[in-house]
């Protein structure tokens, strides 16, 4: 969706007129830049941006650059690996990040490709076995019965979310949640409209076997997704009245981008996903012959009495598809503004490869662009980068997930929820007031919380269980109540007791002290390090080398460059 | 009213001139002074009904046969519509804004829309939000340009505040200074503890960003702070609505006198492509009792008369239901102007069930005629070919407060 400035296409003297008032008034004219036709002035301009008229990032840099070929022959060093594992792992410890800096660009792409996996580690929660018949059953028919399935439903929603995050904490396979939750946003369902933990989770799962595989084997089963069904409606569209709302968002997020379909399009396009119910029995999406409108349709170009399988098919064939899923794996993972020129070139590379996520993901991190310098730190970290990433970075991962999940919700990034149906808009809207503040708390008191329970939980069970008449160590219960699920998993979140602080935190400061050490061995070199393993360039503010341990490493995290990967 | 292109390319052209021949520069600095006088003390809180509400089941033209037959499941009935004359009635789940309705200063202005109308959720609001044409596109929206020179004025403890969550929107600019919260007291608590970190242009953009928004929490901090610890309670009850929350911050933001021109409430959930009658009520019961409480705070602390609040939407929705009880995206719509000096009553036209097109309403008054009250009559400045488009004001405003 990020669109480039470009100049307007200058058809008269009047219209030029127009342009340097525009320009003068500091109003930029956009345009979506290949819809308009104006695409070659666009390349011009963000070549011109790229081969670097912009000051680099960091003007430090050494000014004779080494030829290419050479450069990609060498070890990507720890700057290298901090921007790799940044991007795509949600950063890493330190001993990790070492491990990748000795590798060449290919070698790092390579082995970091070589953890993709399309299934999930943590154990799922109780009900995810339950069969979808099971399910209509306890649903029930009285207004009793399905009051308490909504209840029960509520507490397998906060379960979902927790479950989730645990994966994302624990995984010894980042680079395949990465994916998942890019798919989350570019296919996005609402848990708050879908309500049903189950589709949700399924949805989930797809997302995961499919993250790294055949992008049109994933965007037919987005088509016939349940949870997706009942986000945009199709359960409901019938032959007589189609609702518009999946065959519209199929076109304009999904598949294609705006300026690539018409109005026409989308109203013949929602006439063949009528009909479509899903089945109680098996929670699948069916057509149902009777409801689905079978008369002839044109979308895209293609006429015939098309089915959702028939749409889709249309929507990629068309060559606008493959380069829209290009822009979003570079907005994911190089920059704000993508260069068309090289969309181009990606979305035919996509399509030789058999439309290979992993063919498209290796080409994005490869590229010139992904390792150029000035898109060092040219993206703001989201809240799950910002929190899973630093509690993977500080192996604070024993800390109960549903602590993080509760931060990444006041952060703007709470799981299986994105605002609308364009998932979450991410870059510079990820920080405004609010969420900078909420952002230095997390690296102030949360972080002391996270790593005191990270201590805390690596006690053995008859250690921890507080006195229940002790108000105090109550857990703070998130919605929902009494997850039975969490608590025995010690997933939710909650109070420290001063006794507790008392007791865990001079561990916590010295195995922080104990790092600070082994970083090198003068002030000077620990510091140092510390900054190229957390920062993607120079810190801004001011950075503690002597005063005591909590602000050595608190000014580093505090540095508003900790915000950007 | 027939917006003309052409006609505005020729007066933009025209009024640039002045820019561009050198020497000439008095015009612009003029502009700049009026700018920041001519806002004043005066407050523009804006409301989003995020996802396009239905403009037929708010402003109801109860008295159309049509009306029922395009929608025999989701009409409202006669029984839940309060007459506001001219065969048209408000939805009765909007009752508390009664008081205001009998009092004058409300005003539901009719048929808003633009040419070749866009269902797209974000593109539409996109083009609501930046003032443009609909095969147009502005980067900066319409208050935002409004703002323009006068935009970081270091005594306003902010140019626009965004009260909890959703984008700055029609505030954005590349020099307006926006922030946004949830909730004052946190807020500035947490403020003390940012370090001050000198900034300025950076080839870093997301560097540059940050660091501004660190620098505007400190500033809008200090007067946030300054303001509210003088300030008296409110004492009026709002409803604990999400939406009524916001609108309680507004009222107290307001009449502690924090100085900001703008601020922009959202309301979500209006994307009621299902099951109609049970959820839209409700949204519209919310907007109404936050908007009533916030009335009553600001007629109490004698700060109604220098507030004005407009609702907007990206679309209304379609004029037939669909099968899912529920309405698709749409086009023109009414919205909702409330202040001292607002001139109670009904303004433009309701489109004609009628003359329909592709089911959809047709709309009556250009958007931007909405734009050009707020800029020349409410904030008093020149008509500026940039954000009116040469769009003529609605009578809809007093000269005096009642």
């Amino acid at each position: 969706m990020t669109r480039i400035p470009v100049l307007a296409e200058l058809d008269s003297y009047l219209e030029s007129m127009i342009e340097s008032m525009t320009q003068s008034m500091k109003m930029k004219l956009r345009l979506p830049a290949i819809a308009r036709g104006g695409w070659l002035l666009t390349m011009l301009l963000v070549t011109t941006l790229v081969s670097g008229q912009v000051e680099p990032a960091t003007a430090a840099e050494p000014a004779a650059e080494p030829a290419v070929d050479q450069k990609i022959a060498t070890a990507i060093g720890i700057d290298g690996a901090r921007h790799l594992l940044g991007r795509t792992i949600f950063g890493a410890p330190l001993d990790q990040l070492q491990h990748y800096s000795s590798q060449t660009r290919e070698e790092a792409v390579d082995s970091l490709l070589e953890t993709l996996t399309t299934s999930a580690v943590t154990p799922l929660p109780s009900w995810a076995s339950l069969t979808p018949s099971k399910i209509q059953q306890q649903r029930g028919k009285t207004a009793e019965s399905r009051k308490a399935f909504q209840k029960s439903m509520r507490r397998w929603q906060g379960e979902l979310r927790g479950w989730w995050a645990r994966e994302l904490i624990s995984t010894p396979s980042p680079l395949t949640e990465r994916l998942v939750l890019m798919w989350h946003g570019h296919f996005t369902s609402e848990m708050t409209k879908v309500r049903s933990a189950p589709a949700m989770l399924k949805q989930n799962q797809m997302f995961r076997q499919l993250c790294s595989g055949d992008f049109r084997q994933l965007l037919h089963r987005v088509a016939v997704d349940p949870a997706m069904a009942i986000y945009l409606d199709t359960r409901r569209s019938t032959r007589e009245k189609p609702n518009e709302n999946f065959a519209r968002e199929l076109l304009e997020l999904y598949g294609l981008g705006e300026g690539n379909y018409s109005e026409t399009d989308i109203q013949e396009a929602a006439r063949a996903f009528t009909g479509y119910r899903i089945d109680n029995r098996t929670g699948e999406l069916r057509r149902i012959r009777r409801r689905h409108d079978a008369s002839e349709k044109t979308v895209l170009g293609v006429t015939g009495s098309l089915t959702a399988t028939e749409v889709v098919d249309a929507v990629l064939a068309q060559p606008a598809c493959a380069e829209w899923i290009s822009r979003r794996f570079w907005i994911e993972f190089i920059s704000p503004t993508p260069d068309v020129k090289v969309l181009k070139q990606w979305a035919q590379a996509l399509q030789q490869e058999q439309w290979s996520l992993r063919a498209l993901l290796r080409i994005t991190l490869l590229s010139e662009a992904f390792w150029s310098e000035q898109n060092h730190g040219s993206l703001v970290k989201s809240p799950v980068d910002l929190v899973v990433g630093t509690i993977r970075s500080l192996k604070l991962e024993k800390a109960p997930a549903g602590q993080a999940l509760r931060t990444l919700s006041r952060l703007g990034q709470q799981l299986f929820d994105p605002p609308n149906v364009a998932g979450w808009p991410g870059g510079h809207q990820w920080i405004d007031a609010t969420t900078l503040l909420g952002r230095r708390l997390f690296l102030t008191a949360e972080i002391h919380n996270l790593a005191i329970l990270n201590q805390l939980q690596q006690l053995p069970e008859t250690d921890l269980r507080p006195p229940t008449n002790d108000p105090e160590s109550e857990p703070e219960m998130m919605n929902p109540k009494d997850s039975p699920e969490m608590k025995g998993r010690r997933e939710l979140p909650r109070r420290i007791k001063a006794r507790e602080r008392r007791r865990f935190m001079p561990q916590v400061l010295r195995e922080l002290e104990q790092l600070w050490q082994s970083l090198g061995d003068t002030a000077d070199a620990r510091s140092l390090r510390l900054q190229q393993w957390l920062l993607p360039f120079k810190p801004v503010g001011t950075v503690v080398q002597r005063g005591s341990i909590r602000d050595r490493f608190g000014s580093v995290l505090l540095d508003p460059t900790y915000q950007l990967k | 009213m027939k917006f003309d292109r052409r006609a505005f390319l020729r007066l933009g052209g025209a009024a640039c001139l002045p820019l561009l021949v050198p020497g000439v520069r008095t015009w612009a600095i003029d502009e700049e002074t009026a700018t920041t006088a001519a806002l004043g003390d005066r407050v523009l809180i804006l409301v989003e009904l995020q996802g396009g509400n239905d403009g037929l089941n708010t402003v109801i033209p109860f008295r159309d046969e049509r009306y029922k037959k395009l929608r025999p499941k989701i009409a409202v009935a006669d029984s839940h519509v309060m007459d506001l004359g001219n065969h048209l009635g408000m939805n009765d789940a909007m009752a508390t804004l009664g008081e205001s309705w009998e009092a004058g200063d409300a005003c539901w202005i009719l048929g808003l829309g633009y040419p070749q109308p866009n269902r797209s959720h974000f593109r539409s609001i996109e083009i609501w939000e930046t003032g443009s044409d609909s095969d147009e596109n502005l980067t900066d929206g319409w208050l935002g340009r409004l703002i323009g020179s006068a935009a970081g004025d270091p005594t306003r403890a902010a140019d626009g505040i965004v009260l909890g969550g959703g984008d700055s929107g029609p505030l954005h600019g590349d020099s307006t200074r926006i922030i946004h919260l949830n909730d004052p007291i946190q807020f500035t608590r947490q403020a003390r503890a940012v370090p001050d970190i000198a900034h300025g242009k950076d080839a870093r953009k997301a560097l540059e960003h940050l660091l501004e928004v660190q620098a505007d929490i400190k500033r809008s901090a200090r007067v946030i702070e300054e303001k509210r610890a003088k300030a008296p309670a409110l004492g009026v009850q709002f409803p604990q609505s999400k939406f009524g929350k916001r609108c309680e911050i507004a009222a107290s933001l307001v009449t502690s006198g924090v100085p900001c021109p703008l601020i922009k409430l959202s309301h979500g959930g209006f994307d009621t492509h299902t099951d109609q009658l049970r959820r839209h009520p409700q949204l519209l019961t919310d907007l109404a009792t936050g908007l009533a409480a916030l009335r009553t705070a600001l007629i109490a602390s004698g700060d109604w008369d220098r507030v004005l609040i407009s609702t907007y939407s990206e679309f209304g929705r379609r004029a037939n239901e669909n099968g899912s009880e529920g309405t698709d995206h749409g086009t023109a719509a009414p919205h909702l102007l409330l202040g001292g000096r607002v001139k109670g009553g009904l303004a433009g036209a309701q489109p004609d069930l009628g003359t329909l097109e592709k089911n959809d309403l047709v709309f009556t008054t250009d958007y931007r005629r909405l734009y050009a009250t707020i800029e020349q009559q409410w904030f008093q400045l020149p008509a500026n070919p940039l954000i009116s488009r040469g769009a003529r004001p609605l009578p809809v405003l007093r000269e005096k407060a009642l």
